[in-house]
């Protein structure tokens, strides 16, 4: 785990805190997004849509 | 159709045959216009799947660059492998599906007969329906609504993170999709992904500086996410231009199943008109 590591290790502080590169970036895009004027926002907005359901399947 | 009402009223004996024939007349017709208006939404989509795919090439292209330049490969004592298989939901686009399940299937038998652990993942409930009665208990995950809208960086997002929480460590892995080579064609490739692990112990990553732990880490989270969306806009490309070519190949069938139709029937009708015309110039001359 990253706070197993020497203190010369820089660590990041979102992964200290217990998020994913993939979770940071689409916080990060999130801010991005909110602060674009509304013309291109809502676009933006659409373009970055996640529709994708997960299924787990049953463990018998 | 002046013809058929003719026929209609005249000929009763053959009604009950002339009817089933009209209706079948009737349905194929409808069929055709059906598949003529599927392969027009095809049509349209495809040009915006095409459109979207030229840009996002670039992440696929990128994030593999790596991988290639470094040439990193796992080592062979290396036991859990991870198949990602990337289709969609929605049929009636030719072997999309099946040359996905084919592949996957494959290499479940290769993998297991050379002793390794494999898991799949299924992206699209058409590759969960393939798979499920034969290899059902390889299955790790499925994603469904795949293919109802062109797939986006955050679906990409959503896929790779379940992938990372799903508890199952890998250590080598593919990615299975149809690559987009041109509107008639498409091929069924395979791209690697690695662990964290097996990257880090490659001996080629020590000429690239600056690379620590952490850095790796998060380089790999972000490989696996642009290469599924990279893999998903080439699916879904592939997967439009296939539906056109298949609808279009069944209006042309319907059609020509229509053209023949049609001449039987005519051939029918006027034989039963001729046989009418004897019956009744041969009854005339008898008197």
């Amino acid at each position: 785990s990253p706070s197993s590591l020497g203190p010369a290790a820089m660590v990041a502080y979102w992964r200290q805190a217990g998020l994913s590169y993939i979770r940071y970036s689409q916080i990060c895009a999130q801010v991005v997004r909110a602060a674009m004027k509304p013309q291109y926002k809502a676009e933006a907005e659409r373009a970055a849509m996640a529709t994708v359901k997960t299924l787990k399947p049953k463990k018998e | 159709s002046f013809y058929i009402s003719i026929f209609t009223n005249l000929i009763l004996p053959q009604s009950k045959q002339k009817r089933k024939f009209i209706l079948r007349l009737k349905s194929i017709k409808n069929i055709q216009k059906i598949t003529k208006s599927m392969k027009m939404v095809s049509a349209a989509k495809y040009a915006r799947a095409e459109r979207e795919l030229k840009p996002a090439r670039v992440y696929g292209t990128g994030a593999l660059a790596l991988y290639e330049k470094a040439e990193i490969k796992a080592p062979e004592d290396k036991k859990k492998h991870l198949l990602i298989g990337v289709s969609s939901d929605r049929g009636l686009c030719g072997a999309i599906h099946t040359s996905i399940a084919k592949t996957l299937k494959n290499e479940i038998t290769n993998l297991s007969n050379a002793g390794k652990e494999v898991m799949v993942v299924g992206v699209g409930d058409k590759i969960r329906g393939l798979l499920q009665r034969t290899h059902g208990n390889y299955l790790l995950l499925t994603f469904k609504e795949v293919g109802r809208r062109p797939p986006s960086f955050g679906d990409a997002s959503v896929i790779a993170s379940e992938l990372l929480n799903s508890g199952y460590e890998f250590d080598e892995g593919s990615v299975i999709y149809n690559r987009f080579r041109s509107v008639i064609s498409y091929k069924t490739d395979e791209k690697p992904i690695f662990s964290l692990e097996t990257v880090a112990g490659s001996e080629s990553l020590s000429i690239y500086d600056d690379i620590d732990a952490d850095v790796l880490r998060n380089y790999q989270e972000f490989t696996l996410a642009n290469i599924l969306y990279y893999s998903l806009k080439e699916s879904t490309t592939s997967e439009q231009s296939a539906r056109m070519t298949a609808m279009d190949n069944a209006s042309k069938n319907a059609s020509e199943m229509i053209d023949k139709l049609t001449l039987t029937f005519n051939r029918t009708r006027q034989a039963v008109i001729t046989k009418e015309l004897i019956e009744i110039i041969s009854g005339a001359a008898a008197l």
